[in-house]
């Protein structure tokens, strides 16, 4: 008896450590420090991707949403802004990915970034808002909007077939 | 009183274990012995590099397999010639120049991460032969190799003329009205709304010079939502779309041509042979689907099987 105990025993340990056994970094887990709060409701905005893009020198990655409006606007190329058109670039800290050797994925949240125009008018009075952190406050430094509304302007649209 | 003169245990025991040993030897002759054949191309790397993967890799994924006495014995030597032969069918670097320069770095990457996972050497293996292992050093080692062989120069000319290229399709609408849809031998067809649903991951991959944006249809974002996304629900659907890195000279990269599109579509009743996922790539903008024959798929799960307790998903998905 004690000797088919054994034998079980060992055949046991062998298959168990026979058997492929990984576990995923993270398994099962949302990517926290990159989410949105739910209170920002970025969600309910409706907005869909327009671009995507990398800066390698401050290790951030950013994608654009935007409405419609706004998809249209970046499709025609021209810094002049459509009405009703409203944008989003939202910019992440990249970390690296923790599931591929050779990849960066968005890590803490940085900003999002608004850009809305009137209903009825163009650019001319394109509001710009900054959030910043991983709550998203508003940014009292109004410093620089002008450069930044160009550059989101700027952004050519991802090429999605 | 007894009639028969009952038999001895000892004697039981030695018939037993005579057949046995019968029986192994006679096994033996079904031995199947490995053959190399000819080395078509072997991997050039540095000595270090190779050196590594000489002593880990090489037993299963070359033409030069070494085998030890206790890889020759029936049944073990069953096990490996069939390990050694699914070993050399995924990679073989023996017949390195079969495949395109792409191909190459991407299968190195591949397998850098298989073995980084542990999902290589495959563990009933690396018991056995226990200098197969790869350690955290040498890891680094290949890494690092595999790093100053990636690398985007700043303004590409060929990729930005390959982007400009498709702005032009873009403005002409000429690929959005194919009709019938594009579908994989899988059965999966080309779903033109991804571009409608929200993203729940983007990924810079270096490794390769690409960029990416992860999609998931409602099912998958009310999943994140309910942080139910391990297993996924059925009907949950993925769209990675890949594009060249274009940099500029500042570090500032956007996205280049269209490479790919990818779907993972969950259905445990249709795609259990899968694992419960009906994977489908649609390349360049004429969206060619991806598999010479149905079993192109299994490619796929190969890839994904370090994620296995993951439901074989790598993306980590944000909330919004």
């Amino acid at each position: 008896m004690k000797l088919s105990v054994r034998i079980l025993f060992v055949l046991g340990l062998i298959t168990f450590s026979c058997s492929e056994h990984n576990t995923t970094p993270n398994v099962g887990q949302l990517n926290k420090e990159a989410s949105l709060p739910a209170n920002f409701n970025f969600s309910q905005m409706g907005l869909k991707v327009i671009a995507s893009t990398i800066n390698k020198k401050l290790s951030t990655m950013s994608t654009l949403y935007g409405n419609d409006a706004a998809r249209k606007t970046a499709q025609l190329g021209d810094d002049k802004c459509l009405p009703g058109s409203v944008f989003a670039l939202v910019t992440w800290q990249q970390q690296p990915d923790k599931r591929w050797i050779g990849a960066n994925i968005p890590g803490n949240l940085l900003s999002v970034e608004m850009l809305k125009t009137a209903k009825d008018q163009e650019n001319e009075n394109a509001s710009y808002t900054r959030f910043t952190g991983a709550d998203l406050k508003i940014d009292p430094d109004t410093s620089g909007q002008s450069i930044r509304l160009k550059y989101i302007l700027g952004l050519k649209p991802s090429i999605m077939f | 009183m007894k009639t028969k003169k009952s038999i001895p245990r000892k004697v039981y025991l030695l018939i037993i274990a005579g057949v046995f040993i019968i029986i192994f030897s006679l096994l033996q002759i079904k031995r199947m012995d490995v053959v190399n054949p000819p080395i078509t191309g072997d991997l050039q790397a540095p000595a270090n590099v190779k050196a590594i993967m000489r002593r880990g890799c090489y037993d299963c994924h070359s033409n030069e397999t070494n085998l030890r006495w206790y890889d020759k014995i029936v049944p073990v030597s069953w096990m490996v010639a069939a390990d050694v032969k699914d070993g050399r069918k995924v990679l073989n670097f023996s017949e390195w120049d079969k495949l395109a320069p792409a191909e190459r770095s991407g299968k190195l990457w591949e397998y850098l991460n298989q073995i980084s996972t542990g999902a290589m050497p495959i563990k009933k293996y690396e018991i056995v032969h226990t200098s197969a292992k790869v350690s955290a050093s040498e890891m680094a080692v290949l890494k690092a190799y595999l790093i100053s062989m990636s690398g985007n120069k700043p303004l590409d000319s060929a990729r930005m003329a390959d982007r400009n290229k498709q702005y032009v399709l873009l403005d002409k609408n000429a690929t959005t009205k194919q009709a019938p849809l594009p579908k994989t031998l899988n059965g999966i067809e080309f779903i033109p709304d991804y571009k409608n649903w929200q993203p729940i991951s983007t990924t810079d991959r270096f490794d390769n010079g690409t960029m990416r944006v992860i999609f998931g249809n409602n099912i998958a974002i009310t999943a994140i939502k309910n942080h139910q996304i391990n297993p996924w629900p059925n009907g949950t659907i993925f769209a990675k779309v890949a594009w060249d890195q274009i940099a500029d000279n500042q570090g500032n990269i956007t996205t280049g041509a269209f490479k790919q599109i990818e779907y993972m579509i969950k259905d445990d009743a249709k795609f259990a042979s899968t694992h419960g996922w009906g994977f489908a790539r649609f390349k360049t903008p004429k969206l060619v689907p991806y598999g010479k024959t149905v079993l192109f798929a299994n490619e796929c799960v190969n890839c994904h099987k370090p994620v296995s307790d993951n439901d074989f998903v790598f993306t980590q998905p944000l909330q919004h």
